[in-house]
Order: structure tokens, then sequence, then C-alpha cells
């Protein structure tokens, strides 16, 4: 039993909880203080992560005061304190990498070697003892970080004293040799990480050595690679979970792999439409290669077997690892179908591999009842489709755009159709709303593009035989599952939930008689198409908020209200693009101003019909508010740059908006709608309308929120119109203003979203301007290590502030 | 930590000071122990020069003589070389390795048609980067292992020399 206080979380939560009901017990007479005392002399916890508020309660059962809140605040403190630190760490290690790149030949090369042997080892040394004797866990991990930078800054720089290429290979495997060992004996995530990524980097370089050139075709062999280091990876991470000592580490390993794995599938699964390999020799890869690719191949079947082999009890159904085997296997096969690929290139190869390999995934969703898996498979499959279809499609024609847009919206309904067909897998039923939600988002966008006259206008007749057959075989076989869906919900029309299969079967109809309707379009050359299109996003929407009014569902007027919104904004987009390059995108910043103030008062007034003492409710409408103040802070965030507003050279002629018609009508809308929803609010609040009333103080804050946002909106206009060129100034205030007001509300209503919005936008100015203003000035190294200084000064102050805030409240001893 | 934990870790550490100890050892011997033999350049193209700090050379013996244009690339290729004039120019190219009382380098068909001698590049100081560029010869002094292995020892750029490692 090693009696060591681990840095697991797991091991550290045990032990905490433990004490805590240790206490209990004692205090209740359950065990005597005697064996209390030994109980927790035998899992002692370090002070380090004690918590208060589990040892707070006195004799009498009740928490001492004040407790709670420095408990919360301890733990908060204390991330604050490995992600400054961490972050603190890589800014030093990189700065310095940058700094002595450049400067260090003035010193005898015996000398420079003499300080990069010190340094590595002193900080590696360093950062252990932080680490195990004072106790500083995560300082200790940061400058170990620090450590494993420096390693490699040594490295690259003896090589840099003799001249060796930096693309040498064994330099980054070197580097992620030396890494690697104090990553798992420190138990460290940060630094698993950063050995993967070294690992990535020296598989990188080592490419020189397998592949004979660098081109196209030859680049797309590294795809079943990476497919099998995923694999290794995978099982690595398993096995790992099996023993205790590294079992924190195993996602942090299992998930990068998957992550690459699925990375690699995705990057062959689309160049292969596109590169021609009909001229590939197999002399293109070299013995290295298949050597690398035997030793993944060997790891992941050793691993698997010891997996297979009984772990813990072997009547566990749930300790098999079907899943995992599953997810290997799948990767290697995918990998051999790639070569297969890569040797004969046919077309039907293509869909054999991307099935089987999302036919692998959709197993492994139903072995583990994940309704996100299945979701990723679904979305991946109809992404892949439109790719494949975007290379049928001759790009060149005309025609193009509608005959893409009508294959997306069956793909559109097809979505539809399957969400809606899900509640009766009761474990997909969780989904279905994201997978309804997203299939009529994207018909929205579809009938948005397609309400483009401009799209409508062209010289060449549509001629039939230019799409090949697999277009039409992949559209019709769409038909019919998007209608066997529908035929499934209709038949189930009598069983419970079954009363909304009306309206899907005519959602689904009518995305079908869209699509027939481009078709036709397209056939007849009829060029007003353009205009039915429109009417149709319309009443589509219009349908939307009379669904949700018939079945009293607010989420799907919210949703409508969603779509309605984006179109605005993309609307708004399209004309500016179209009508300058790009440089007066700064007209969209009211826009989105004005839509979040829009948001978050329709949030507010709302709020006075709900039931916000229910804890769901609540965190709706927050975020409803939070996504209003959102947009509106990232909007004046972009309007308080000094080089948007400053005067173009090319003179764009700032009063060629005046005319620009779509645009007046569109934000104007939207800031009328702001104004009227406002002016509701103050005649509900002053007639006691509300069921719900709010404080008088939240409202007054309400009211002076959506005036500022208002303001500054006008405020826009006025300098983009007069082109006052000075108008980022008070931009600035007032971001400043809005997080001191965020913070304020925050305190005075307890919100703590609220705060936490303040500190990241704070957090995130604070960053982005110290960059901007620190290269100019200190030059990029220095910037880079004087900000990781900052933080690591940060760092130690916090922790120092967390360890005070513990002492400050009294431990109460085992005795009762 | 265990006892064993730190005692592992302090391995590690060891493990990495030796690592980079001998590297330097290793290239530092072949600096001062090899035969010193001088390189012409080839021209060189000055928009390609540079990437970062470091300068791309090529070699006039990197140029495969006609019979030798079809080898793939990553094949070995052998050039024994002779004294010309203050340079040392290539006497023979071969596939199999010569006899050890030849001089010879060691070089390996790059992706270009060219041979690369594991010497194609090196750093410049900061700010040095200009007289490279603008310079009219550029001559590179190597030191020559017993296995055709080659590294270099200083660059001379019009005369001037700009220091290589093992000072």
């Amino acid at each position: 039993m090693t009696n060591d206080p681990g840095s697991g979380s797991g091991d550290t939560e045990f032990r905490l909880r433990l004490s805590a009901e240790v206490r209990d017990w004692a205090a209740d007479g359950v065990i005597s203080a005697e064996q209390a005392e030994s109980i927790l002399r035998r899992y002692p916890v370090a002070p380090s992560d004690e918590a208060p508020a589990e040892s707070s309660r006195t004799a009498s059962g009740r928490p001492a005061a004040g407790s709670g809140r420095a408990a919360d605040g301890s733990t908060i403190v204390g991330r604050a304190v490995s992600i400054i630190g961490v972050m603190g760490a890589v800014l030093v290690g990189l700065g310095i990498i940058i700094y002595v790149a450049a400067n260090w030949d003035v010193i005898p090369v015996w000398a420079r070697i003499a300080m990069l042997v010190a340094m590595t080892s002193g900080l590696n040394a360093a950062g252990w003892f932080l680490l195990t004797r004072l106790d500083y866990p995560r300082m200790g991990v940061a400058v170990l970080v620090v450590g494993a930078l420096a390693f490699g800054a040594a490295i690259h720089l003896v090589a840099q004293i003799y001249h060796v290429p930096v693309n040498h290979p064994n330099l980054t495997t070197a580097w992620f040799l030396g890494v690697l060992p104090v990553a798992y004996l420190a138990r460290s995530r940060v630094m698993v990480g950063l050995s993967l990524g070294l690992l990535a980097m020296a598989m990188g370089f080592r490419t020189q050595w397998w592949l004979q050139y660098y081109g196209e075709e030859t680049l797309l062999f590294l795809a079943p690679m990476t497919l099998l280091t995923s694999a290794a990876l995978c099982s690595l991470g398993v096995l790992q979970r099996r023993f205790a000592w590294t079992r924190p580490l195993s996602p942090y390993c299992y998930y990068p792999g998957l992550a690459a794995g699925v990375a690699a599938f995705g990057v062959m699964a689309v160049a292969s439409i596109w590169v021609d390999v009909s001229s590939l020799v197999w002399t293109v890869v070299s013995i290295e290669y298949w050597i690398t690719a035997g030793i993944a191949v060997a790891v992941v079947a050793v691993a698997t077997a010891g997996l297979w082999r009984r772990f813990g009890d072997p009547d566990d159904e749930r300790q098999r690892p079907i899943g995992h085997t599953i997810v290997v296997s799948t990767m290697l096969v995918a990998a051999a179908l790639m070569w297969l690929w890569l040797t004969f290139p046919v077309p039907a190869l293509w869909w054999l591999f991307t099935l089987a390999a999302l036919g692998g995934v959709s197993a492994v969703a139903f072995v583990k009842q994940s309704a996100l898996l299945l979701v990723c498979v679904a979305s991946l499959l109809v992404l892949l489709t439109a790719i494949r279809f975007v290379s049928l499609v001759d790009l060149e024609g005309e025609a193009a755009p509608i005959l893409l847009a009508a294959a997306a919206i069956m793909m559109a309904a097809c979505v539809f159709a399957a969400s809606v067909t899900s509640p009766s897998v009761p474990w997909l039923a969780q989904y279905a709303r994201y997978g309804a939600a997203s299939g009529l988002t994207l018909a929205a966008l579809i009938l948005h593009l397609m309400g483009y006259g401009s799209l409508w206008r062209w010289e060449t007749p549509l001629e039939w035989s230019w799409m090949p057959v697999e277009y039409w075989a992949v559209v019709g076989l769409g038909w019919l599952l998007a209608g066997s869906a529908i035929g499934f919900v209709l038949w189930k029309r009598g069983r419970p939930g079954g009363g909304d299969s009306v309206w899907a079967a005519a959602a689904v109809v009518a995305m079908a008689t869209l699509a027939l309707a481009m078709w036709l379009g397209l056939a007849y050359q009829a060029s007003s198409s353009w205009a039915a299109f429109n009417l149709a996003l319309l009443a589509g929407i219009a349908a939307l908020v009379w669904y949700a009014y018939v079945s009293r569902q607010m989420s799907v007027a919210y949703f409508a209200g969603f779509v309605f919104a984006l179109s605005v904004v993309v609307r708004c987009f399209v004309a500016l693009y179209i009508l300058a390059d790009g440089g007066l995108l700064l007209w969209l910043g009211p826009v989105v101003l004005a839509m979040g103030a829009l948001v978050f008062v329709t949030a507010r007034l709302r709020v006075r019909w709900a039931d916000i003492s229910k804890r769901d409710v609540r965190t709706n409408f927050r975020a409803w508010e939070l996504t209003g103040m959102l947009l509106a802070i990232a909007s004046i965030y972009a309007m308080s740059y000094s080089d948007p507003w400053a005067p173009r050279p090319d003179g764009n002629d700032r009063s060629a908006m005046t005319f620009l018609g779509e645009y007046w009508f569109l934000a104007g809308g939207v800031c009328a709608a702001a104004l009227a929803v406002l002016v509701a609010i103050w005649v509900v609040d002053r007639m006691r309308l509300p069921s719900m009333p709010v404080p008088p103080g939240q409202s007054k804050w309400e009211t002076s929120a959506a005036a500022t946002m208002g303001i500054l909106v006008v405020l826009a206009w006025l300098g983009l119109l007069l082109g006052w060129t000075w108008t980022w100034l008070p931009f600035n205030g007032a971001l400043l203003c809005m997080v001191l007001g965020l913070v304020a509300a925050g305190y005075r209503w307890n919100r703590a979203d609220l705060i936490n919005l303040a500190v990241g936008v704070f957090a995130i100015t604070l960053v982005t301007r110290y960059f901007e203003f620190g290269f100019g000035l200190l030059g990029q190294a220095l910037a880079f290590i004087v900000a990781g200084v900052i933080m690591l000064v940060m760092g130690f102050g916090l922790e120092f502030l967390r360890r005070r805030m513990l002492r400050g409240v009294r431990p109460v001893g085992a005795t009762a | 930590m265990t006892r064993a934990a730190s005692v592992l870790f302090l391995a590690v550490v060891v493990a990495q000071v030796i690592g980079l100890i001998t590297f330097a050892a290793v290239r530092q011997t072949a600096v001062t122990q090899g035969l010193e033999i001088t390189l012409q350049t080839a021209p060189v193209d000055p928009r390609s020069l540079f990437q970062g700090d470091y300068a791309i050379v090529d070699y006039e013996i990197g140029e495969l003589p006609a019979r030798l244009r079809q080898q793939p690339a990553g094949a070995e290729v052998f050039v024994t070389l002779e004294q010309c004039g203050e340079v040392w120019c290539a006497a023979d190219y071969t596939l199999a390795q010569p006899q050890s009382g030849e001089v010879y380098i060691r070089g390996v068909v790059s992706s270009r048609g060219r041979l690369d001698f594991g010497i194609g590049t090196y750093f410049v100081p900061e700010g040095m980067g200009n007289h490279i560029e603008w310079a009219q010869d550029v001559k590179v002094v190597i030191s020559l292992g017993d296995q055709g292995r080659a590294v270099i020892k200083e660059v001379l750029v019009d005369g001037l020399s700009f220091q290589g490692g093992g000072a």
C-alpha cells in the first residue's frame, strides 16, 4: 500500500472526502476518537490540497462561518495558479529559445555547452524539488515544463554550434525521449501532452527518411501511418487505465491518439477525392516507414491482448475491452484499405474505406450507447458526401451552386428525418432536438443563398448529362432514407410523442418540394425563382413560430429567432462584401451590437414570466442574457481598434453606404425591435403585469445596459458616416465600463457567470493588448520572457494567497 | 513521490546531460580530428538563401555526372576528391565505398537530383546575413572523417572567415 499523497486528483478527492466523513463519524459517536485518529494517520491529506469546507464543521455540526466561500475561493484560485503558472512557464521557455537563438555567438563554445547543461539540469532539479520536497506541486510542474523546453533548446543550440540542420530527425527524437520519462515520473498531464506534441514533431521530421520526395501523392502515405500510430496510442492509453500509477494520465494519451486518428481519416477521405495517384510507384517509401508501421501494429496487438487477459473481475462484462477492440481494428482496416487505394485508385474503394471507417465507429456507438458518437458519424458522412459532390459537379458551370444546393437541402431533409425518428431509440432521444435544429438551420441557410437574384441569371442552358450517375444515385438513396424515416414516424402516430409527426412529415415534404423546385428552375431557366425561395424562408420561420405556439415549446421559438438573427447578419455581411472588398466590414459592428442588445432585452422581458426559482429555467435565461452580452462585447472589442477607423487611401466613398438600402432596412429593423422590447419592458413594469416582477435595482441595470449599447450603436454609425477617426477611443472606454459594470452586477446579485464573463473579457483584452504593445516595444523574445516572468510571479503570489485563505479557517480536530 | 521515483528522475536528468555532452563531443572530435578540406560552393540563388538565420549551400562537387543521373533519391554516392589549387574537386563518382586510403566524401541523392553531403546548412550570426547574400565567392572549409562524413569547420566569404564550431 503506497503511502504517498499522489498527485492524481481522484486519489486526493478520496482522501479529502474520507477525512471529512471520519470527522463526522467521530462527532456522531459512530467511532471513537482514537479510531478516528488512526484512520486519519493512515490516509494523510497533503496540506496543499486540504479544503476547509470539509474540515470546518464544529463539534455541533454547524459549518464555520465564511468557510464555504473560502473553500470555493481556494479551488478557483488553485486552478488559476495552475493555469497561470503553466502559461508563464511556456512563455518564458519560448522567450528563452527565441532570444538565445539569435544572440549567442560571442561566448566560447565550451562555455555555451556548459551553460546549456547547467540550465537544463538546474531547471529539472528545481522543478522536482518544488514538486516533491517543498510541496508546491503546481509551480513545480510549471518549472519542469520550462526544463523540458530548455532541454529542447539545449539540443538545438548544440546543433546550431556544429551546423547540424534543424530539421535533422534525430534532434526532435532525442527531445521526445528526454521529456517522456519526466512526464510520467512527475505524473503531469501538461507534460504528457507536451510529449505527445514532440512525438508528432519527431515523426514529422522523420518523414524525410520515409518518403523519397515530398509531393501530394507521397504525403498521402502519411495518413495510414498516422492511423496506426493513433491505434497504438489508444491501446497504450487504455492499458494505462489498468495501473494505478498511470491512471490519471491515460485520457491524455488516449484522446490525442483518437483525435489524430480521426484527423488522419478525415484528411485521407477528403484528399483522395482530389489527388491523382495513378502514377505512384512503391519505392516511394523506405524500409524505415515499414519498420515504424510494424512497431505500431505490434504495440496495438500486444496492448489489446494484454487488455483481454482478465484484469480485475473476470465475470464483469463491462471490463471486456470490446469497444476499444472495435476502435483499433477499424483503424487498422481503414489503414489497410488506404494502402490498397494508393495502389489501385478506384472510386469504389473510396466509398469502401469511408463506409468501413464510419461503420466501425457506429458499431462502437451502439456498444457504448453513445448518441454523440452516432451524431458525429452522421455529420461526417454528410460532410464527406457534400465534398464528394463538389468534386463531381463541374464548378466552372454556372448552374453548379444550384445543383449543390438542391443536393444539400435533400441532405438537410435526411438529417431532420433521422433525428425525428430517433426518440424511438431511448439513448438517442437527447440528440433529437439538436439533429432537427441542425437540419432546419442548414435548410434555412440554403434557402437564404437561393434567395439571391444574381444566382439565377446565367447564359447557357443546363445539360443534364453534366451530372454523373453517382450524384443521382446518392440523391436517390437520400430520398429513400428520408421517405422511410417519415413513413416510420407517421406509422407511430398513435403512440406517445407521435403528435408532432404530422409537422415533421410536412417539413420533409416542404424540403423535398423546394429541392424539386431548384431542379425544375434550372431545367426551365426560371430566372425569377429567387423570389420564391425568399418567401419560402420567411414562411418557414413563421411556421416554426406557429409550431412553437401550438406545442408550447419556448425553445422552438428561440430557435426560430436564432435562424432569423443569423439570416439578418449573414445578409448584411453579404451585402457589404458585394459592395466593397471587405473594407467596409466595420459596418457590421453596429449591427452585431444592436443584435446583442436585442437578444439581451428579449431575455429580460421574458424573465418576467418565468419561474426562475427553478435551476434549469434560470440557466436557460442566463445563457440568453450572456449570449446577448457576448455579442455586444465582441463587437465593441472589434470596434476598439484604431486601424479600421483610419481614413482609407483608396477613398471608399462613405456616402455610398447611404444608398445600400438592404443594409439600412435590416439594421434599422433590429434597432427598432430592440427599442420596442425595451419600451415593452417599461410598460409591463409600470402596469405591474409580470407574474415574476424583478427587483427595481435589476430593472435599472437592464435599462442602463441597453441604453449604453444603444448610445454606442448611434456613435458607431455617426463615426462611420461622418468619418470620425477617433471613434475607437470611446469604445475602449466603453469596454472598460462594461467590464466594471458586469463585476458590480455580479457581486450585487450573486451571479458568478457575470463575474466570469467580466474576468474572461478583461484577461483576453489584457493579453492581446500586451502582445500588440510588447512586441513593438520590447521585441519578440523579450516580450515573451517578460510576460512569462509576470505570470510566474502572479502564480506564486496567488498560491500564497490561497494558502492564507485556507489557514484563515480553523481546522477542527478529530475528537468529538 | 517515492524515493524510487526520485532516483529514476535523477537518472533521467543525468541521461539528458550525458546525451548533450556526447552530442557535442562527437561533433567536436569530428571537427578537430578530420582532414581539413576546402570546397567551392556552387552559385546560390540569393532569394532562397535564407530561412531564418541559417544559409543553404550547394557544392560544385554535388553535381552528378551523366551516367549517375538516373539514381533514385536516397541512393548513396561516394565522391573521391583531389586537390585542384586551393580547393578540392571531384576526381570520381562511385556507388561503392572506395578504399580506405583514398580521400572521399559520402553523399546522398536529394530529390532535386544533386548530392547532399550533410553540410548544406550553416548558421550565421544575426546581422551578418547581408554579407553572405551579397558575396561573390563562398568557400566552405570542412573536416572530413575517415568514413566519408564531413562537418563544417569554417566558412570563407570573399576571404573573410565566419567561425564554425569547435573554437
